[in-house]
C-alpha cells in the first residue's frame, strides 16, 4: 500500500481491531500484520495520537505477574470510523460518476 | 533486555520529559515481554530494535503533541526539535529553515524590548530635563500625564507581544514537527 494512503488508514485499522474487542500492543501488531506492513514502532505513535484525541482509552490488567496495557475504543473513536467510511463511500460514488 | 531498556531510557531522556520517556520504555518493555512469552529468543527480539533510532523516530511526534504552554517547555521543545532536525541528514535543510525563522523572531523580540526600554529611559531623561529647565507645574504635570499614558500603552503592547510570541513559537514547533514527520515518513 502506498505510504500516503497507508498513513491515513492505519488509524482506522487500529480502531477497527479494537471494535472487535479490547486489545494490547503486541496483539494489535500481530492482528494487523496479516493485512498491512506495521511494526511496534509505527504503532506506538498511532496509539498515542488516538489516545490524545480521546478515540481510545487504556486500562491495565495483571497478566503473569506483570501489567498488560489494554486499549479500548471510545464513542469518539467509533464516530471516527463511521465518518471515514462515509467519506470513502463518497469517494467511490464520485469515482463511479467520473467513470460513466 | 534490561540493558536495552536502560539504553532506550537514556536515549529518550536526552530528548523527552521523564513521563514521556517512561511511557515509551514501558511500551517496549511490554512488547519485548510478550514476544518472549511467545517463544522468541531475546537476541532475535533485540536485533529488531535500535534505541537511538526509536528515540529519533519518536521526536517529531512527541514534540508536536506537547502542550508547550510555558516558555520553559517551548524553549525545551524548540531545542529538541532543532537538534533532531540537524541530526538527520534528510532534515538538515528544514533545520536551517527553522533556525532562521527562530533567529528572526528572537531578533524582533529583542528589538521591541530595546525600543520599550529606550523609551522609558528617554522619558526619565525628559522629565529631569524639564525639571531643570524651570518649566511651570502645569506643563510638567501635563507631560508626566502623557508620559504615563505612553508607558501604559507600552506595557499593554508588551503583554500582547509576550502572548503573541508564545503562540507563534508554539505554532512553529507544530508546523516544523509535522513537516519533519511527513518528510521522515516519505523517506
Amino acid at each position: 500500500m502506498k505510504e500516503q494512503v497507508k498513513k491515513g488508514v492505519l488509524e482506522i485499522f487500529v480502531l477497527a481491531i479494537l471494535m472487535r474487542s479490547d486489545s494490547y500492543g503486541y496483539k494489535i501488531v500481530n492482528d494487523l500484520i496479516q493485512y498491512i506492513e506495521i511494526t511496534e514502532s509505527t504503532l506506538y505513535p498511532i496509539l498515542r495520537r488516538l489516545e490524545k484525541a480521546d478515540e481510545l482509552e487504556t486500562y491495565n490488567v495483571l497478566f503473569q505477574g506483570r501489567n498488560r496495557k489494554y486499549y479500548k475504543i471510545t464513542k469518539t473513536g467509533k464516530k471516527h470510523i463511521d465518518e471515514f467510511l462515509l467519506e470513502w463511500e463518497d469517494i467511490r460514488k464520485i469515482y463511479d460518476i467520473l467513470m460513466k | 533486555m534490561k540493558t536495552f531498556l536502560k539504553e532506550l531510557e537514556r536515549e529518550l531522556k536526552i530528548r523527552f520529559y521523564l513521563t514521556e520517556a517512561e511511557g515509551i520504555v514501558s511500551y517496549y518493555e511490554e512488547i519485548i515481554q510478550e514476544r518472549l512469552d511467545n517463544g522468541e529468543s531475546i537476541n532475535d527480539i533485540l536485533s529488531d530494535y535500535d534505541a537511538k533510532e526509536i528515540a529519533k523516530s519518536m521526536t517529531a511526534e512527541v514534540v508536536m503533541k506537547r502542550a508547550n504552554d510555558t516558555y520553559k517547555s517551548i524553549a525545551k521543545s524548540s531545542k529538541q526539535l532543532m537538534l533532531f532536525l540537524l541530526s538527520s541528514p534528510l532534515l538538515i535543510p528544514l533545520g536551517f529553515a527553522y533556525g532562521i525563522v527562530l533567529i528572526v523572531c528572537v531578533s524582533l523580540m529583542f528589538a521591541f524590548v530595546t525600543v520599550i526600554v529606550a523609551s522609558m529611559i528617554g522619558m526619565g531623561g525628559l522629565f529631569i530635563n524639564m525639571y531643570q529647565s524651570g518649566l511651570g507645574t502645569n506643563e510638567i504635570i501635563g507631560t508626566i500625564g502623557v508620559g504615563l499614558m505612553v508607558f501604559s500603552l507600552l506595557i499593554i503592547i508588551s503583554i500582547w507581544l509576550y502572548q503573541a510570541i508564545q503562540q507563534l513559537a508554539k505554532k512553529l514547533i507544530y508546523i516544523f514537527s509535522k513537516l519533519a514527520k511527513n518528510k521522515g515518513e516519505r523517506k
